[in-house]
């Protein structure tokens, strides 16, 4: 790294501290974690032990998650890819609050997006009524594989879709001067510019959806309808919590990982590193706007993806404006269960940052200084933190720590680091394309001025990445606000988040009240989104 | 240990401001472990905390955790460090497994007059409510419900049901026992017969209680008491459970103290606490179970009366211990259409 103009003369710098610190640290923080947490349910008094992971039920789970993470994955990259382009193409009032909008169906508890789909596509749900209009009956389509790949594709398509329009907008000002001067048809535009921007980034997308949905829980389980349609987190739950048989937990924990891993791996051969690229980025009307073609091609794609992502939505809004649920706005739990969720959400924002973005960095300076494989490491260790199942790092943690602390101090300590290291994946997908970008435009004049480290990171890479910064940490943070699993481990009665809170009452009965309280969480969630976006990601938007 | 965050502090003075009682430092403090809607404000939880620290110059903290059987996850992990003093609301199908950790100690309490149908043995276990598994339906859009469980299950163009997964959810295990105590030997192949018209076996009851009030089956696997709720608490008469010639399975929901409790003392007086008004006047109409001990008040008003001892079906606890495992694994075999 030191080959630039000037000689290095402190030793530090020619080891390149700051590029492999971060990501080094945070990295060793991680591991150090998942051992704790290993060696802390192997400390447990253990369960019968002898068991075989590859029994014939496990296998059947098996080859049902990959069947419908597979199906899952595509179905979303094929609206979202399509969703992102158009939304690209066009301006429209509304069109930055949509894409806000977005990302909350994401994060959105998975009881209350069930529900929501329920209610439009259910036995008594919007459609099967529209049918019955025309003297037809839909009859119960949606349990089993229908149902979970209705709901995978609500939680993942506008994800996908937030994704690759975040790097379709990053292309260099002079690729669309040069369509515009030579006139190039819509077909051209997207052979020679959007395809390889799409190409480029699927693997990664494709890698983070597939991962979400082979783990996926409440939905599967909810919508899958039966046994027959389950994942291995359900199994990993249940010898976890049901069977108290740690080994067995950890043992499927590490079939996870390693299957996930390794098809993840599989997908990483298939990336493209984007080609340097030096040229200032802007936002430019595209020339392809104004073809007729590309009008009805996104009219149609708008009309598809409002028809299958909008009604659950509008179901999941209706819902929550009830008189009777609105009852909840004066109950002082309420307010308990929001800031309990704010004091989870926050230090796990910026836990998933610290780390999301130190490995980001530290796989750029792999890449750049000429180590490419190294790079690989940070994108395993952060699919690692995403398919690591979050009960058994959430238990293993608490039975490591609980000798050395008070039982009851633990939650509010565990609850946001757990969602924290959750959640960093989403950040180092996000930010580190972006800061790659910013490296291959900026390295030489770097290395020729001898920018490194701290000044480098504020001079001249923030101002390319903080868009991608700012939507890292407002879904990171929205994830944990949204998040149920974990500290439904841990509970206590001074200790309350929003999610808990719609469970709590849907446990009670008052479904109404829960479904007030979750569009209390959902305009949270949209709040907060604004609000980092509009702090970090400065004031032009995506 | 506990972060002191901007939003903790903040939430501190709220609540202070909303009156909430003052923590006293120098009180003992008894911690009672339990299920999470236990502890709602709109469960029986806060009123019985009232009702007991009038009387006990202490503080109670319940720490509410994800499920019953979450209960005995924690505890476990937490093993001898444990903090807890009382473990409450573990039901009486895992009795024999809390009792085979050695955590617990006996309760001491006298159970030979409890208005608890079939009485009660155990010496660790204490029960303190206790209910009746069964379909609820609407009886708007199910006018001829099955009278039997049999009947359920085979009639092929029978009442399409929601059910809960046996492995996280206790109403589930009381499926799975109800099966196995009416059709033995052929339990699997009765869940066999009824699967086609299982619409979903969600993870816990609110989930499958929410399938069916949106109209996703015609029946919930639920409580008797169920139809009390919608018709107590909303004033809505459309719901009834259905009777099952072949009698209903109860859960007992039971209390425990801890051996290595900080409070022996407090606990044992929390103990003889259970089995008094302060404690069982709560629990109709605040968790909607039967109370073990029928209060001077009786059952509240328009509260059906618990099922008479011949429509009960007995199952031994240390048997369901036993064949937890194999029946779920049958279960699992069965409905992996």
């Amino acid at each position: 790294m030191a080959a630039g103009a000037r000689p290095v003369s402190m030793g530090w710098r020619r080891w390149g501290i700051a590029g492999w610190l971060p990501g080094g640290a945070a990295a060793l923080a991680l591991v150090a974690l998942y051992a704790l947490a290993v060696a802390g349910l192997l400390g447990v008094a253990g369960g019968p032990g002898g068991f075989d992971p590859f029994d014939p039920y496990v296998l059947s789970i098996l080859r049902f998650s990959l069947i419908q993470a597979g199906l899952s994955t595509l179905l979303s990259l094929a609206l979202g890819a399509p969703l992102a382009l158009a939304l690209a193409r066009r301006q429209f009032p509304g069109r930055d609050g949509l894409i806000k909008a977005m990302a909350i169906g994401f994060v959105t508890p998975v009881i209350v997006a069930v529900l929501g789909i329920v209610a439009v596509h259910g036995r008594a749900g919007w459609l099967n009524q529209g049918l019955g209009l025309i003297g037809l009956d839909g009859g119960t389509y949606l349990y089993g594989l229908p149902g979970i790949l209705i709901a995978h594709v609500f939680f993942n398509a506008p994800l996908a879709a937030r994704i690759f329009l975040q790097t379709l907008q990053a292309q260099p000002a002079a690729h669309w001067r040069l369509a515009a001067g030579l006139g190039m048809p819509p077909g051209a535009i997207f052979r020679l510019i959007d395809w390889p921007v799409l190409r480029r980034e699927a693997p990664g997308i494709a890698a983070l959806i597939f991962l979400l949905c082979f783990t996926s829980f409440a939905t599967v389980l909810t919508l899958g309808g039966g046994p027959a349609a389950q994942t291995l987190e359900v199994a990993i739950y249940q010898a976890l919590a049901f069977e108290l048989d740690f080994q067995r937990a950890l043992a499927l924990s590490a079939v996870q990982i390693a299957l996930c891993l390794l098809l993840t791996l599989g997908l990483s051969a298939f990336g493209t590193r984007p080609a340097e690229i030096d040229a200032p980025v802007a936002e430019i009307a595209r020339p392809d706007r104004a073809a007729p073609a590309t009008r009805l091609l996104d009219g149609v794609v708008f009309l598809i993806a409002a028809v299958i992502l909008l009604p659950p939505a509008l179901a999941i809004l209706l819902r929550g404006l009830s008189l009777q649920g609105f009852s909840i706005l004066a109950d002082p739990n309420l307010l308990r269960a929001t800031l309990g969720s704010l004091q989870v959400a926050i230090p796990a924002g910026l836990i998933a940052l610290l780390i999301g973005f130190g490995l980001a960095w530290t796989a750029r300076h792999a890449r750049l200084s000429g180590h490419p494989h190294l790079a690989r490491l940070p994108a395993l260790i952060a699919s690692i933190a995403l398919v690591a199942p979050p009960f058994v790092l959430a238990a293993g943690l608490f039975a490591a720590l609980v000798g050395k602390a008070n039982p009851l101090a633990l939650g509010p300590v565990l609850v946001p680091l757990v969602n924290g290291i959750m959640a960093a994946p989403f950040v180092f997908r996000l930010v580190g394309p972006a800061l790659d970008r910013a490296g291959e435009r900026h390295d030489r004049l770097c290395r020729g001025l001898g920018i490194r480290g701290l000044a480098r990171l504020i001079w001249i890479d923030w101002p390319a990445i903080r868009r991608a910064v700012g939507m890292g940490l407002a879904i990171a943070t929205a994830f944990s606000l949204g998040d149920f699993g974990v500290i439904a481990l841990f509970g206590g009665q001074d200790f309350t988040t929003l999610p808990h809170l719609v469970y709590r009452l849907m446990g009670s009965y008052r479904l109404a009240e829960a479904g007030s309280t979750a569009l209390v969480l959902l305009l949270l969630i949209g709040l907060l989104f604004w609000l980092l976006e509009t702090l970090i990601a400065g004031r032009r938007h995506a | 240990m506990r972060k002191t965050t901007l939003a903790g502090l903040a939430a501190a003075m709220l609540l202070a401001a909303a009156g909430a009682p003052a923590l006293a430092q120098d009180r003992p403090v008894l911690t009672v472990y339990t299920y999470d809607s236990f502890t709602a404000d709109w469960g029986p939880g806060p009123a019985i905390e009232q009702a007991f620290e009038a009387q006990c110059a202490c503080d109670l903290v319940w720490v509410g955790l994800d499920s019953s059987v979450g209960i005995l996850t924690r505890l476990k992990l937490e093993g001898p460090a444990a903090k807890a003093d009382i473990a409450l609301g573990l039901d009486h199908f895992w009795s024999t497994e809390g009792a085979r950790t050695g955590l617990f100690a006996t309760h001491g309490q006298d159970t030979t007059s409890l208005d608890l149908p079939g009485g009660w043995q155990d010496a660790i276990f204490l029960p303190v409510d206790y209910g009746f598994f069964a379909f609820v339906y609407n009886k708007e859009t199910l006018a001829n419900p099955p009278a039997s469980l049999t009947a359920l299950v085979k009639d092929a163009k029978g009442p399409s049901v929601v059910i809960q997964d046996p492995r996280s959810s206790t109403p589930g295990m009381g499926l799975l026992v109800w099966m196995r105590s009416v059709f033995g030997e052929g339990a699997e192949a009765a869940w066999k017969t009824l699967s086609p018209r299982i619409v979903s076996a969600t993870k816990d009851w609110s989930e499958a209680y929410g399938l069916f009030l949106e109209g996703e089956a015609d029946m919930v696997l639920s409580y008797t008491t169920s139809p009390a709720y919608h018709r107590l608490a909303e004033k809505d008469g459309r719901f009834a459970a259905a009777r099952f010639a072949e009698g209903h399975v109860m859960q007992i929901e039971t209390a425990a103290k801890l051996k290595a409790a900080p409070n022996p003392e407090l606990a044992d007086r929390f103990l003889a606490f259970l089995l008094t008004d302060g404690f069982q006047d709560k629990i109709a109409t605040g968790n909607w179970m039967y109370p073990v001990k029928l209060p001077a008040t009786g059952l509240p008003e328009g509260f059906d009366a618990p099922l008479p001892a011949d429509a009960v079906r007995a199952v031994d606890p240390a048997r369901i211990d036993a064949a937890r495992k194999g029946w779920t694994e049958e279960w699992l075999r069965a409905l992996a259409r």
